[in-house]
C-alpha cells in the first residue's frame, strides 16, 4: 500500500510539472490556433492530474485505514475526472485535425511540383537560344573534333 | 532606379540562398514587389512562399495575373486583418491578424517544408506593418527568428520594409542580419 501511495505521489508531481511547463510555453506564444491547442491540451492534463491527486489521496488515507468504509463512494469522482479527461482529449484531437487542415501545405507543395514539371516539359526555348538537339549535336561535333586532333597529334609524334 | 534593379539582379541571380533586405519608398512599393516576384518566378522559375501583411491574398493574386506572373507556384500566408480567424483558401492560409506571430511562424515553416527540395524563396511583406501591430521588442525578436530560419532553410529570403516607416534601430539590426541591402528609394 505504501508503494502504491509513493507511485501516486510521483505521478502527481510529474503531472503538476507538466502543467507548469505548458503554462510557461503558453505564455511565450501569441494568440492563435497553436495557443488554443495548448489550452485544450492543458485542460486534458489538468483532468488527469486531478484524477491522480484524488487517487493518491485515497491511497494515502487507506494506508491509515480511516476511510475504509467510504472507499467505494470516494472512487466515483475518479471516474468523473477520467471521463472529462477523455472528452477533453476528443476536443483536442478535433482541434489537431483542424490545425493540420489549416497549416498543412503538403497538397499545395505537390501541386506546385506538378505545375513546375509540366512547365518544364512544355517550355519554349528563349529567343536566340539554341534548340536542345542542336546543342547536343554541337557538343558531339566538338568531342569528335577533339578526338581527330588527338589522333593527328599522336600520329605526328610517332 | 534602373541601376538599382540591375545591381539587385547582379548581386542575387548567381546565389542559391541569401537574405536580402529590400527597403522601398511607398510610391515604388507595388512596382518593386511585382518586379521581385517577376524576377524570381518568370526568370528564375523558383517556387516559394509569400507572407503578406499589407494586402489581402486576392488583391496580390489579381496583381500577379495582371503582370503575367504565375500565382500557382506561390503559397500565400495572408496575415492581414480579417474577421473569422484562420481560414484556408486554395494555396493561401489566411491567419486573420498580423498579431498572431506564432501562427505566422508555424505556417511559414510548414509551407517552406512542403515545397520540393531545391531552390525556393520566402518574401516577407513587410516589417513596418508588423511593427504597427506589435511591440518593437517583439518585432525585433521575430526578425531575428526569421533571419535564423531563412539561414536554416537555405532559401532565397527577401524582407521588404518601407524605409521611412521603419525605426532606425530595427533597420540597422535588419541590415546587420542580411547579406545585402537594396534601397529602392525612388528618384533619389
Amino acid at each position: 500500500m505504501v508503494y502504491i501511495a509513493a507511485v501516486g505521489i510521483t505521478t502527481v508531481i510529474f503531472g503538476i510539472g507538466s502543467l507548469l511547463l505548458i503554462s510557461r510555453a503558453r505564455n511565450k506564444l501569441t494568440d492563435g490556433s497553436i495557443r488554443r491547442f495548448m489550452d485544450n491540451f492543458a485542460i486534458c492534463l489538468a483532468f488527469i492530474v486531478t484524477f491522480s491527486v484524488w487517487q493518491a489521496l485515497r491511497d494515502i488515507y487507506q494506508v491509515g485505514g480511516t476511510f475504509n468504509v467510504q472507499t467505494n463512494y470516494l472512487s466515483y469522482p475518479e471516474y468523473i475526472f477520467i471521463i472529462f479527461a477523455y472528452i477533453a482529449f476528443i476536443i483536442t484531437s478535433f482541434r489537431t485535425q483542424k490545425i493540420s487542415e489549416e497549416f498543412g501545405f503538403k497538397d499545395a507543395g505537390k501541386k506546385i511540383v506538378q505545375i513546375i514539371k509540366s512547365e518544364q516539359k512544355t517550355a519554349v526555348p528563349a529567343p536566340g537560344a539554341e534548340p536542345k538537339q542542336e546543342v547536343i549535336k554541337n557538343k558531339e561535333n566538338a568531342t569528335a573534333k577533339k578526338l581527330v586532333q588527338r589522333k593527328k597529334k599522336n600520329a605526328r609524334k610517332k | 532606379m534602373l541601376e538599382t534593379k540591375e545591381t539587385f539582379r547582379k548581386e542575387v541571380s548567381s546565389l542559391k540562398d541569401y537574405l536580402l533586405l529590400l527597403t522601398v519608398d511607398a510610391r515604388n512599393y507595388n512596382e518593386t514587389t511585382m518586379d521581385t516576384l517577376r524576377f524570381l518566378i518568370n526568370e528564375q522559375h523558383v517556387p516559394g512562399v509569400y507572407v503578406t501583411l499589407n494586402k489581402p491574398f486576392e488583391v496580390i493574386q489579381r496583381n500577379l495575373q495582371n503582370n503575367n506572373i504565375d500565382p500557382r507556384i506561390i503559397i500565400f500566408i495572408d496575415a492581414t486583418s480579417r474577421p473569422g480567424g484562420t481560414k484556408k483558401i486554395g494555396n493561401c492560409l489566411a491567419i486573420g491578424s498580423p498579431e498572431k506571430l506564432s501562427d505566422i511562424s508555424v505556417a511559414m515553416d510548414q509551407a517552406i517544408n512542403a515545397l520540393q527540395e531545391g531552390d525556393k524563396f520566402l518574401i516577407f511583406d513587410s516589417i513596418n506593418t508588423l511593427s504597427i501591430f506589435n511591440k518593437q521588442a517583439t518585432v525585433a525578436r521575430f526578425v531575428h527568428f526569421l533571419a535564423g530560419k531563412i539561414r536554416e532553410w537555405k532559401i532565397k529570403g527577401i524582407i521588404i520594409t518601407l524605409e521611412k516607416e521603419t525605426e532606425q534601430s530595427l533597420l540597422d539590426e535588419l541590415t546587420q542580419f542580411s547579406d545585402f541591402r537594396v534601397d529602392m528609394g525612388g528618384e533619389g
